[in-house]
């Protein structure tokens, strides 16, 4: 009897799972060659030993959903986090907004935002659509304002001069009333371009019976207004004088 | 997935509510008057003025001027009616319409810096200061 009160359970459970020491495990043999009961005990030990491995040899697959409270405790922290992130972005932008929308500050007299020249091309479309002399004329002086702006200010700049309507009548060969200047302002002005509208072109020949000539380097393009929208679009400043 | 998405809705919603939309609405809502053929181009300009103010106040107007256009922009300049030039650049300076003035054409015309009205600013250029502008989102006016 008080051999089998030597062992707890506990103990004979850990010698039937091998994880006493060397020393302890002797002593339980010493006990067990003696002691019919106890190898009874610790056969019955050894059997349910061998059930639950077996029981447990093939376990079904786990889902791989994460366990709920984890996925809570980080939820939260996520939330809280994108919240964050959300206010200082907006906050950030806002700022950004009001920045840029802010006046610079003008002199009470002048304004010299364009006295600077900038690293970019400027690029002008001038758009010409009433044929009067007067008119052509203004043209062309504005034009040549404008590059010799430029060149002052030693700004990069390409401009074109874009006509359709009666402000083809500009660079008509036989009628235009400045061929010599334009042709002047050309070899002066690499970066200035005289571009005629081809529908209108088409117009002319077609409705005046009149066969088209063009001054030399007017260049051609298929539509005038097309060719506005697409300078528009590239960025091109637009305007008539 | 439920929590996700209700996460994705959190993260977006601020966004609905602040007015980013309105400063870009600012940031397009204005135009460049392009004023240089003379007076009769300029009343029909303060006319154009005043009528688009009358629809939308919040319309920032700047009105650019060259060569002859400069002309209702000077000293005791008239209409043909008589009627000075100065009251109603005045009126709609107050209500925030720049007015310019192009160096070029007061050095080329011989007109005295001075003998512009108070409310016209000075830019080197009439017509780099039109292209200027609309690279800064100005629209573009020609009365």
């Amino acid at each position: 009897m008080n051999q089998e009160k030597k062992f707890s359970d506990e103990h004979l459970n850990a010698f039937v799972d091998d994880q006493l020491t060397p020393e302890e495990k002797e002593q339980v043999y010493v006990c067990l060659s003696q002691d019919e009961v106890l190898k009874r005990h610790v056969c019955k030990l050894r059997q349910v030993r061998d059930l639950v491995n077996l029981a447990y040899k093939e376990l079904p697959q786990p889902s791989h959903r994460p366990l709920p409270a984890v996925r809570n405790k980080r939820f939260g922290r996520n939330l809280a986090a994108g919240l964050v992130l959300v206010i200082s972005a907006t906050a950030g932008w806002l700022l950004y907004q009001s920045a840029a929308n802010t006046p610079s500050a003008t002199a009470p007299e002048m304004l010299t935002q364009g006295a600077a020249p900038t690293e970019e091309i400027a690029k002008v479309l001038i758009h010409v659509s009433d044929g009067q002399t007067a008119h052509l004329k203004t043209v062309l002086d504005e034009v040549e304002s404008l590059m010799r702006f430029y060149r002052d200010s030693h700004q990069k700049a390409r401009v074109e001069v874009v006509t359709n309507s009666d402000g083809l009548n500009l660079l008509l060969a036989d009628k235009s009333p400045y061929a010599q200047r334009i042709h002047q302002m050309q070899s002066e002005y690499k970066d200035l371009t005289f571009v005629a509208c081809q529908n209108t072109i088409d117009r002319f020949q077609r409705d005046l019976g009149v066969t088209v000539k063009l001054l030399p380097g007017v260049v051609i393009t298929d539509s005038g207004v097309a060719q506005i929208m697409r300078r528009h679009h590239q960025g091109w400043a637009y305007l008539q004088v | 997935m439920r929590k996700f998405f209700l996460l994705c809705l959190i993260t977006v919603l601020p966004f609905g509510f602040i007015p980013i939309n309105a400063s870009h609405a600012a940031a397009a809502n204005k135009v460049i008057y392009h004023v240089n053929l003379g007076n009769e181009q300029a009343t029909d300009a303060l006319r154009n003025i005043k009528n688009h103010l009358a629809v939308d106040p919040t319309v920032k107007i700047v009105v650019v001027t060259h060569s002859n256009g400069v002309n209702f922009l000077l000293e005791g300049a008239e209409d043909k009616n008589g009627n000075p030039y100065s009251v109603p650049v005045a009126e709609l300076s107050a209500k925030g319409v720049e007015f310019r003035v192009c160096k070029i054409t007061l050095e080329r015309m011989k007109i005295d810096p001075k003998k512009a009205l108070p409310e016209a600013k000075l830019v080197p250029s009439g017509v780099v200061e039109v292209t200027k502008l609309q690279q800064e989102g100005y629209a573009y006016l020609k009365p």
